[in-house]
C-alpha cells in the first residue's frame, strides 16, 4: 500500500496538532490519530486517492467528537463521586524557567508567534476550532468542511468567522 | 476590518501552524511512523485474509444450488415416501422378531399352505 503509506505520511503530523488542540494532551491526540488511520485503511484503502483526504478529514473529526463526549461523562462522574480533576492540576515541568541560552530574536519571535497561535487555537470552542483548521489549515471549502464537521455549510461560515474574529483580536500583535 | 488584513493574518496563521508541523519533536514523528505502520500493516493482513472479489458471487451460486436441492427433495419426497415407510417398517420387523431367517423365507409357502388348510377344512 504504498500509495496510502504516502498519504498517511503527508497527513499525520497535522492531523496529530490537530487532535492535540482539541484534547490539550499528546497521548489522547496519538490515540485518535492512530485510531483515524486504522479507521481509513481498513475501510476505505479500496477508494479513490482524492478520496481519502475528505474521508480522513471526517474520520479524524468524528474521533476527537467521541473523546469530547467521553471526557464530558467522565468529568461529570468525576465531579458526581467527588474526584478530584488531574487535569485540571498544573505541571510543575511547565513552570520551570528555561536557562538554556536565548534563540536569535527572529526565530524567538517566531516561536512565540507559534505558541501564541496554539494556545488562541486551543482555547477556541470545539466546533470553531475545527472550521478554523479545516479551512485554513487544510484548505477545504466550505462543503468538504461541513461533512467533515457533520453540519450545514451555514453552520461552518459562523464558527469559521467567529474563529477569525476571536483569534484576530488576540493575535494580531503576534502574527 | 478588510478582506486584505485578514487575507494577510490568515497567511500568518497558516505559516505558523506549518511551522508548527515542521517542528514537531523526533520523539513525536516516531511515533506517528509506528501508528502508521502498524495501521498499514493491519490492513494488509485483514484484506489477505479477506476473499477475492471473484468469489463472492460464487458463495451466492453455492447458496443457490443447497436451496434448490433442498427445494427439489422436499417436494418429490411425498411420492416416495409410502413405500420407503413399508420396506423400512417390513426390516425393523425382521430385525426384531424372535423367528429364524429361514422362517421369514418360507413366509410365502406356510401363507398358501395355511390359506390351503382353511380352505380344504372350511
Amino acid at each position: 500500500m504504498p500509495a496510502l503509506d504516502r498519504f498517511l505520511a503527508g497527513v499525520e503530523r497535522r492531523a496529530f496538532l490537530t487532535a492535540r488542540f482539541a484534547t490539550g494532551n499528546a497521548d489522547e491526540a496519538h490515540d485518535i490519530v492512530q485510531d483515524a488511520m486504522l479507521q481509513l485503511v481498513r475501510s476505505y484503502a479500496n477508494r479513490g486517492e482524492q478520496e481519502w483526504g475528505p474521508l480522513f478529514h471526517t474520520i479524524l473529526q468524528s474521533r476527537i467528537s467521541d473523546w469530547r463526549r467521553r471526557t464530558k461523562v467522565r468529568n461529570r462522574l468525576r465531579v458526581w463521586f467527588g474526584g478530584r480533576n488531574e487535569d485540571d492540576e498544573a505541571d510543575p515541568l511547565q513552570n520551570m524557567v528555561d536557562n538554556r541560552s536565548p534563540d536569535p530574536p527572529g526565530q524567538l519571535r517566531d516561536k512565540q508567534a507559534m505558541a501564541a497561535l496554539e494556545a488562541a487555537v486551543s482555547k477556541l470552542p470545539h466546533r470553531q476550532q475545527q472550521a478554523f483548521l479545516l479551512r485554513v489549515w487544510e484548505g477545504l471549502d466550505i462543503a468538504q468542511t461541513a461533512r467533515a464537521m457533520k453540519c450545514s455549510e451555514g453552520s461552518v461560515k459562523t464558527h469559521y468567522s467567529r474563529a477569525v474574529h476571536a483569534l484576530r483580536e488576540q493575535l494580531e500583535d503576534h502574527l | 476590518m478588510t478582506m486584505e488584513s485578514e487575507a494577510k493574518f490568515l497567511n500568518a496563521a497558516k505559516r505558523a501552524l506549518d511551522e508548527a508541523e515542521k517542528n514537531l519533536d523526533p520523539g513525536t514523528v516516531a511515533r506517528l511512523r509506528a501508528a502508521r505502520r502498524e495501521a498499514l500493516e493491519q490492513g494488509q493482513r485483514r484484506a489477505s485474509r479477506a476473499r477475492p472479489a471473484w468469489l463472492l458471487p460464487l458463495g451466492g451460486f453455492a447458496t443457490a444450488a443447497i436451496v434448490l436441492s433442498v427445494a427439489a427433495l422436499l417436494w418429490f419426497a411425498p411420492a416416495n415416501q409410502p413405500a420407503n415407510m413399508q420396506a423400512n417398517v417390513a426390516d425393523i420387523d425382521l430385525l426384531t422378531a424372535h423367528e429364524s431367517p429361514e422362517f421369514f423365507a418360507d413366509l410365502d409357502f406356510l401363507d398358501w399352505l395355511d390359506h390351503d388348510d382353511n380352505g380344504t377344512t372350511g
